[in-house]
């Protein structure tokens, strides 16, 4: 069994750990430069700011709502996440960074225990000892992991195991395409074509139709959310290649709170 | 701050090592018996003089561990509306009081609703250092 742990607006919940009186307020991150919105907290959610919104685009919004604004401080979110990794491995044998906020463990095939109890006490051991709120998924797969730790984000669950059949139908039935790892917008835009829109109709695709049009990454994608294991968790998480524009010289905006 | 510690150097012996080599020991660190799980220790400097009765006063450094939950008698952090409270956990029945230096510090709660527990302190660093020796680099000491 594999669980997929993800930190809830990390950078947001990083600057808030420290100023608490900032929780259950409009709080947003904005990237390097003060571009783009990158982390928002749930009341910034409530009023409508979108991920990588532009900066200028939502400072009229954002001020009507007596936001708080953070410039990011990777340094600190970095210590969080290593605070936060290191927590998380005293759970498991091997635990697989995925990325700042993101994390796979191995959690074995261990009888006699009730996973829902475990990860309960996983979940509630980790919140108090960091500080961060956590979401966890678990499933025999990592997609399925992946898969469950989206679903309870959507049912406001702290956690969601799927360990039966049945609770794995139940949660891929309406869950949709394009909230699934690895479906992007090019693969979402085939699938509807395909008459695709939930996990559940995609799962039943031929697997040869699949890899025909998919290429290998769908096929075993398509195999995971049947319950068979593809990707195999590693110590390191291979990175993938990024490019970055930024601005050299910007501006300075002393009154920012 | 950055630290730079002397290295052990490592050579490629022709012949016989040095038989003291195998006595080598890493050198002590403080933090081995200071800060027991790293990973959940967090650092504050003292605002107040609420404390003064337990010693700790003014610009003395709180070492905070969250991974604690607190028992009756530990010094604990508690945060409430945009304020953190250094005090004594004391809970009574039904009441929770965290106990302060005098009757005007100590704060009694019947509803303990919006009061959070931001961690247990399980050190006091206290700075006794004289004035006329903060400068050039003892300026560092416990400063931020």
């Amino acid at each position: 069994m594999f669980a997929h742990v993800d930190i809830n607006n990390c950078y947001v919940s990083c600057e808030t750990l420290f100023q608490p009186h900032l929780k259950g307020k409009v709080v947003v991150v904005l990237s390097n430069n003060d571009g783009c919105v990158i982390a928002r907290s749930n009341e910034a959610k409530a009023i409508g700011i979108k991920m990588a919104d532009a900066e200028f685009i939502v400072r009229k919004t954002l001020a009507e709502h007596d936001a708080v604004i953070f410039s990011s401080n990777y340094a600190l979110y970095a210590d969080m996440s290593a605070r936060m990794m290191n927590n998380l491995a005293r759970y498991t044998y091997m635990l697989m960074v995925y990325s700042i906020d993101e994390a796979f463990l191995a959690l074995g095939n261990i009888s006699g225990i009730d996973l829902e109890t475990h990860v309960d006490m996983i979940s509630r051991n980790v919140m108090r000892d960091t500080g961060l709120s956590i979401t966890v998924g678990v499933g025999p797969t990592m997609a399925l992991a992946k898969l469950a730790n989206k679903a309870s984000k959507k049912m406001k669950r702290d956690f969601l195991v799927l360990d039966t059949e049945a609770k794995i139908n139940a949660a891929i039935k309406d869950f949709p395409i394009e909230d699934v790892w690895g479906i992007g917008r090019q693969y979402y835009e085939k699938l509807k074509d395909l008459g695709v829109v939930t996990a559940e109709d995609f799962r039943q695709l031929k697997p040869d139709l699949v890899r025909q049009q998919m290429t290998v990454q769908g096929w075993r994608l398509h195999q995971e959310l049947w319950g068979i294991a593809c990707n195999i968790i590693k110590d390191v998480a291979e990175r993938s290649k990024g490019i970055e524009s930024v601005r050299a010289l910007t501006p300075t905006r002393p009154n920012w709170k | 701050m950055l630290r730079i510690r002397k290295q052990a150097t490592k050579r490629d012996v022709l012949g016989f090592r040095l038989p003291m080599l195998t006595h080598e020991e890493p050198a002590l660190d403080i933090s081995d018996i200071t800060v027991i799980d790293p990973d959940n220790t967090y650092y504050m400097r003292m605002g107040s003089d609420a404390m003064t009765g337990y010693y700790i006063l003014p610009d003395h450094i709180l070492v905070i561990d969250r991974a604690l939950t607190p028992l009756p008698g530990s010094i604990v952090v508690f945060f409430h509306e945009g304020e953190f409270y250094t005090r004594e956990f004391c809970p009574e029945n039904g009441k929770l009081v965290l106990k302060g230096n005098t009757k005007h510090d100590t704060l009694i709660l019947e509803d303990a609703q919006n009061w959070t527990c931001w961690g247990v302190v399980t050190l006091t660093l206290n700075p006794v250092i004289h004035p006329q020796h903060r400068i050039g680099r003892y300026i560092r000491v416990c400063a931020c």
